[in-house]
């Protein structure tokens, strides 16, 4: 008996050691361990237009630009060079040294092919609605007719403009193409484990600066402790979606990295400005501006991880941000005053509604926010709820007269503005002077001449506000020490085309 | 005796049916797909081509029928998402979890009744007050939660075990541990309770008065009997670990059926939720009449009713 038990523990205590030598990747293997698991790779369908799925398929199939948030502009990746012939003409002059990794050649009609794909698909018409023609000059060029001055054609590109092999994708189909994508990538997928995980390897012909790691490996852990623990464990080197609560241990752990990015995405409290008084009235709006204290709310429940908006509704990431627009500064006294002035000296009451489990800290930011309200007498009665049915009646224009909102769109003011247009969606706001603003911009193709208007628009939307300003909220990847080179970037984007490992 | 199985398999016939027409119902009064899966700011006319895409803006009756009449064919539709197949979906996914589910049911049998006959025959002694407060604490604990603690104990902390996937034995050990709880501490205390049930028979005093040793009368004897309900409930466990199988899937990122529900779930991906609840039906349906058979096969009193 002694003896059986004896070898038992041996036995355990080997196998438990042979355990141990398992976990640790490899040297040139990456693991990046998100939330979601992605549905497909392929990037052209609009269901396969979330971050997670970019985040792989833009390292297989690439895109004609990419977007330096620095610089606000789009910058050369596929194509070579780019002008506005005129207007409405958009001249791409393709680089000639690319083929896809199947051999076929990356060239002016594989960019229509690809192009196409994107423009039959009406989620992307917020990108392609302006589009009227896609036409081959040569082998290198290609020209986009549009039926009006866009000025966002840049951004959209390079946003979703992947560029895929025509032959192997119309044999394919794009179901089939979302499980085997081919692309002019630096990496190819070599396999795809739904459910655990997307393995690629390095494409050692790609046209560009040579991955300086061998394979990357996508998983997908929904748990947040469990994507933590397998940080720590050195399971994985670089984890997405870490939620802020998760932060100061990651910072803490020795051979840990905590990266925090701002968000791209604006928190607000939406105001309807178009059902009556006392919310139509401008002074009521801005006395909600004044009567809620940002910093307090970052401070206190979002330990510090956030930026005040500056009185508009982007932040400082988007093209057209208005620099010299101040942030609305918590004056309580200034929202008794004004409210007062609009003829509401003992303040009013009022439905608020939001979603609980949407967005960090969303139920506590909602009810923080509404005994600040209290404060000037606004009695706000909040009411949150489960997402989809909160938007749902946010779509059916059920929703209360204040509701708690992230937005987060491609880094141009156009598309944040845009909602706001009177009649627009589910846009509950009508500013004439606004509206003119926001159609004219959406007409210049001049960059700086376009950045004028937009700072216009923007201090309308300062001073006649269709929402509480808030922040946004920062945005958290743990890293192990030893991955070098990799960027965060607002909006979940990871990019890790320079990455290499220590 | 085929009489009463085929009498037992008729009977699950409408069950099936009911739940699918609750399930259908049910999915469909919580709000629209598009609203999730779509972003806020798409189009309408996105929003209106997804939902024709889908079906999703007949009628619910002609939805049910549509669903049905292709059901039975074998085709439960496309995964709103995955742009698959659900069936294949669900299915590739499936032996997973079933090989989760197994693990834990034979952990939760073998240590669970060892636990409960170690607790009869030691009754109102020390080792019995220890394994029945295992067991109260292994009934109160969540999944969840232990599966977390096991995550940090062994991953982080002692760093033997991986913390998520699967693949390897390793990687079967803390899910199926998590999962195993219940069953085990649920079978320590009903084994218990019905093993001493049996003990406390006259025609176990008979045994002992006959001479017969102890160890025969325990195990040769009262736990044969005594098997005879433990065997119903270890049935019923079966489907029961199903869907607890769902929140510990989530947990250690198990790719199994349970995790893919519970995104499908949050993402109102309507037809992978539907199929997931048939066969979690089915199974807990089947679990459920084969432990009604096999108390047949067992207790020769019940096959004669």
């Amino acid at each position: 008996m002694r003896t059986s038990i004896c070898l038992v523990i041996a036995i355990a205590l080997i196998v438990s050691a042979a355990g141990c030598a398992r976990t640790g990747p490899a040297a040139g293997t990456l693991t990046i361990a998100e939330g979601l698991e992605p549905t497909t790779l392929n990037p052209l369908v609009g269901i396969g237009d979330t971050q997670p799925v970019r985040n792989i398929a833009h390292l297989i199939t690439e895109t004609l630009m990419y977007w330096d948030w620095d610089d606000k502009a789009a910058k050369p990746l596929l194509a070579e060079s780019w002008q506005f012939d005129d207007e409405t003409t958009f001249r791409i002059t393709l680089r000639t040294d690319v083929s896809f990794t199947n051999g076929e050649p990356m060239n002016a009609t594989a960019v229509k092919f690809s192009l196409e794909q994107l423009w039959a698909d009406d989620k992307f018409l917020v990108i392609t609605n302006s589009w009227e023609e896609i036409v081959i000059e040569d082998s290198h060029t290609v020209i986009i007719r549009t039926s009006r001055p866009d000025p966002i054609l840049e951004l959209g590109l390079a946003a979703k403009g992947n560029i895929v092999p025509p032959e192997y994708y119309a044999a394919r189909g794009k179901d089939e193409f979302g499980i085997a994508p081919v692309g002019t990538g630096p990496y190819t997928l070599k396999e795809w484990l739904k459910g655990d995980r997307v393995v690629l390897t390095a494409n050692d012909d790609y046209w560009g600066d040579k991955p300086k790691i061998a394979e990357v490996v996508f998983k997908s852990i929904p748990e947040e402790a469990t994507r933590l623990a397998a940080l720590e464990n050195n399971e994985v080197d670089i984890i997405g979606q870490v939620p802020i609560q998760l932060g100061q241990r990651i910072d803490d752990a020795s051979s840990l990295e905590l990266v925090t990015v701002p968000g791209n995405r604006m928190m607000s409290v939406r105001l309807n400005r178009i059902g009556g008084k006392p919310l139509s009235d401008p002074r009521v709006a801005q006395a909600l501006n004044y009567a809620v204290d940002k910093q307090k709310l970052i401070d206190d429940i979002l330990m510090g991880y956030g930026k005040p908006l500056q009185g508009q509704p982007v932040s400082a990431d988007y093209f057209g941000f208005n620099p010299e627009l101040p942030a609305y500064p918590y004056d309580p006294d200034r929202a008794r005053e004004l409210m007062a002035a609009a003829g509401y000296p003992d303040g009013f009451d009022i439905d608020f509604e939001g979603p609980a489990g949407r967005y960090p800290y969303d139920r506590e930011l909602a009810e923080a926010i509404t005994a600040q309200l209290g404060l000037v007498g606004v009695n706000a009665r909040l009411t949150t709820m489960e997402v989809g049915a909160f938007f749902g009646r946010i779509l059916d224009g059920q929703v209360a007269d204040i509701y708690y909102l992230g937005d987060a769109t491609m880094p141009d003011g156009q598309f944040a503005l845009d909602v706001f247009r009177t009649g627009t969606g589910f846009s509950r706001y009508a500013n004439a002077e606004y509206d003119r603003l926001v159609v004219e911009a959406a007409g210049i193709v001049d960059h700086d001449r376009r950045l004028a208007v937009l700072h216009q628009a923007m201090e309308t939307a300062n001073v006649d506000p269709m929402m509480i300003y808030l922040f946004t909220i920062d945005e958290f990847y743990g890293a192990n020490e030893r991955v070098q080179g990799w960027r965060a970037l607002p909006g979940g984007e990871i990019d890790i085309r320079g990455a290499s490992i220590r | 005796m085929l009489q009463f199985i085929v009498r037992r398999v008729l009977q699950t016939i409408p069950v099936v049916i009911g739940i699918t027409l609750l399930t259908f119902g049910l999915l469909r009064l919580t709000g629209d797909p598009a609203a999730v899966l779509l972003p806020l700011d798409a189009p309408e006319e996105a929003r209106i081509q997804f939902r024709a895409e889908h079906g999703l803006d007949r009628p619910v009756i002609v939805q049910y029928g549509l669903f049905v009449s292709r059901a039975v064919q074998g085709d439960f539709g496309r995964s709103l998402r995955y742009h698959e197949p659900v069936i294949q979906l669900y299915m590739g996914r499936f032996m997973a979890t079933f090989q989760l589910v197994v693990v834990a049911l034979t952990l939760g049998v073998l240590i669970g009744v060892i636990l409960g006959v170690i607790a009869a025959t030691r009754r109102s002694g020390p080792l019995d007050s220890l394994t029945m407060g295992i067991a109260v604490a292994g009934q109160s604990v969540p999944g969840f939660y232990l599966g977390i603690l096991l995550i940090i104990t062994f991953s982080v902390v002692f760093r033997i075990l991986p913390s998520h996937g699967s693949g390897t034995l390793f990687h079967l050990i803390m899910p199926a541990v998590t999962l195993a709880l219940y069953p085990i501490a649920l079978l320590a205390r009903f084994s218990r309770s019905c093993l001493l049930e049996v003990l406390s028979r006259d025609y176990i005093r008979t045994a002992r008065a006959k001479g017969l040793s102890s160890r025969t009368v325990i195990y040769k004897h009262a736990l044969k009997n005594s098997l005879i309900p433990i065997i119903t409930v270890i049935a019923l466990q079966l489907g029961s670990l199903f869907s607890t199988a769902v929140a510990v899937e989530s947990v250690f990122a198990w790719p199994g059926a349970g995790r893919l529900t519970l995104e499908a779930v949050f993402t109102r991906d309507f037809p992978v939720v539907q199929v997931s609840v048939i066969i979690t039906a089915l199974v807990f349906v089947g679990a459920n009449l084969v432990g009604d058979l096999m108390y047949g096969v067992v207790d020769p009193r019940v096959r004669f009713e």
